[in-house]
């Protein structure tokens, strides 16, 4: 028996709801449980599962409890259920005095006067206040949390400005500072690259890709998707490519994210511009992913996709290849991925992609859309081609399931990878799919096995369908991320999944599996 | 100014634990302070915020 009742008057933060579900859920009789804020994107996701939310009028601070009990006492669940809810929180582990946890960041800040940056992850509503008192304390901020206004990230920023002061965010998932990872980060290799960031999972898939080439990065500024808007004016990316460009220790700068406005861009031009009348220039690679208008300068190296940024910067600093023979070598190589396609044999159907980097959607968007012609998302490329409910994909579609709807009150996909693993079988299942593709992303802050629950997902979706389905993945990690990439990796294959070598190619691979039909 | 980038980071951690806990996993100087949302509203936050600011103690108003 399905139910949901709403939970007034608590609160608990995204990753203790993500506990709490799980403890529920292995209560005997329980078959699933979720707790979530009763956002109304929420209810639709509930009410998609099969649960009657018809009656209900949730606040959006309200909790949803909903489970699938045995039998038809769910008043007894119920009170199970909410024993769990009422237990005070666990008091902190053993920790030593510098372990110990504060209880407000005025505290903190006087106890600890060292410090140089507060990382904040608490709900957007109570941002502002908390970061105008770091930044009033001399400290940097970065911001992972999303839904901070448009205005407050702006007066935020330009204080910082003002101060000499750097804010990360909102909505900053990753950065990374003199080898150390922020946020969601993978492990760090230092070399003398600097980037600064828009894209968090850009930044990341970058990050990987030089990795793997035996370079790294010694800083990613993550600056937040909305910095380079026209409303923000890209006071934070401005402010952290100046830093870089006057920073000995870089050879090398890359810049990524969507387009920026126009006004932000014409900045971002006269910096490097400027910065190339100088003695021993720096280079700079740009990867403004989807720009219709970059084209190599003098003064820069332009990129359509995260990997080729990789291999352009990696080039640019072992100075062994020219950097046309390196694009040259690339375009070659995905020559041979439509041929690997043929031989693999096309499938009729659609293309489903399930995301959990939003950058990474786009870019799997922008690779499939000259094969495929039209691809609906949640975060798509055209807002034609907005996906109307992100539940029920039709057509080419990909969807991103880190958007703020799906993570409001929720963990992040990357920390609870369960809802994600649900829907690739939905989508798997589905007779229209006939390739699936996906990424996969470790590091710190991620899930510590994020390929388990995905390859149960995988196994029974294969069991299924067969051969009628190709999967198709790519892994944003390295092998001395805390998740071992090669285990990963090993996992999703044994389940029958297809691992690429990099976001772009697979879903390059994922576009040139669907057998197109002839104009 | 302050340039972040010439220091290594030596973090205070607002909020998820699993961010403070990578920055150890990474031998760096991370301190925890654990977020409940102030039973107070914002905005009388703010207006005791202003008060204690112009009071000559200049005590510090915690969440």
């Amino acid at each position: 028996m399905k139910g949901v009742k709403v939970v007034s008057g608590k609160y608990f933060d995204s990753i203790t709801l993500m506990l709490l579900s799980q403890k529920i859920a292995e209560i005997p009789g329980i078959s699933e449980a979720s707790i979530t804020l009763g956002t109304a994107f929420h209810l639709h996701i509930l009410e998609e599962a099969g649960y009657d939310c018809r009656s209900l009028s949730p606040n959006p601070e309200d909790f949803l409890l909903a489970m699938d009990v045995e039998g038809e006492n769910w008043a007894f669940f119920e009170q199970k259920a909410l024993e769990l809810l009422e237990r005070p929180a666990k008091p902190p582990k053993d920790l030593s005095e510098k372990d110990r946890l504060y209880t407000s960041l005025s505290s903190a800040i006087v106890g600890h006067p060292d410090a140089n940056i507060v990382l904040i992850s608490i709900p957007g509503r109570y941002v502002f206040s908390r970061a105008m008192e770091a930044l009033q304390s001399g400290l940097n901020v970065m911001i992972f949390s999303d839904h901070v206004s448009l205005d407050e990230e702006k007066k935020l920023k330009t204080y910082a400005h003002e101060q000499g002061l750097l804010v990360m965010g909102p909505d900053c998932g990753t950065s990374i500072i003199r080898g150390v990872g922020l946020g969601f980060a993978n492990h760090c290799a230092p070399a003398p690259v600097g980037i600064v960031s828009a894209s968090g999972t850009g930044l990341q898939e970058v990050q990987v890709q030089l990795i793997r080439r035996g370079a790294g990065i010694l800083h990613g500024i993550g600056t937040g998707g909305r910095d380079v808007q026209e409303a923000i004016g890209g006071i934070t990316f401005l402010d952290a490519l100046d830093q870089m460009l006057q920073d000995p220790e870089i050879e090398v700068i890359g810049l990524i994210g969507k387009p920026p406005a126009p006004k932000v861009w014409k900045s971002i031009q006269a910096r490097i511009d400027e910065a190339r009348m100088k003695e021993n220039p720096k280079e700079v690679v740009l990867c403004l992913i989807g720009s219709k208008s970059s084209k190599d300068k003098a003064s820069s190296y332009s990129c359509a996709d995260f990997e080729e940024t990789a291999n352009v910067i990696a080039a640019l600093l072992n100075q062994s290849q020219s950097i046309e023979t390196v694009r040259k070598d690339l375009i070659q190589h995905r020559e041979q991925i439509k041929i690997q396609a043929k031989l693999m044999g096309k499938r009729k159907g659609s293309l489903r992609g399930l995301f959990t980097g939003g950058t990474l959607c786009y870019e799997a968007q922008l690779m499939a859309l000259p094969i495929l012609g039209v691809v609906h998302s949640n975060a798509p490329v055209d807002p034609q081609m907005l996906l109307e409910d992100p539940l029920k994909p039709c057509g080419h579609a990909m969807v991103d399931y880190g958007d703020d709807a799906f993570t409001q009150g929720k963990l992040h996909p990357m920390m609870d990878p369960s809802f994600r693993s649900k829907m690739m079988i939905q989508q798997g299942l589905d007779p229209n799919t006939a390739v699936i593709l996906f990424d996969l992303v470790l590091g710190y802050g991620c899930h510590p096995n994020p390929a388990e629950s995905l390859s149960e997902s995988i196994q029974k979706v294969k069991e299924a369908r067969g051969e009628s389905v190709h999967i198709i993945g790519s892994i944003c990690g390295v092998e001395e991320d805390l998740q071992i990439c090669s285990k990963q990796r090993q996992q999703l294959e044994s389940a029958g999944a297809i691992i690429s070598a990099s976001n772009a190619e697979a879903a390059l691979l994922a576009a040139s599996l669907v057998e197109v039909d002839p104009l | 100014m302050m340039n972040i980038m010439k220091q290594k980071p030596v973090v205070i951690n607002l909020g998820l634990e699993v961010f403070h806990e990578a920055l150890k996993r990474q031998e760096i100087e991370s301190l925890a302070v654990h977020f409940l949302p102030p039973i107070a509203s914002e905005e009388l936050l703010d207006k005791i915020r202003r008060l204690r600011e112009n009071s000559p103690s200049k005590e510090k108003v915690s969440e």
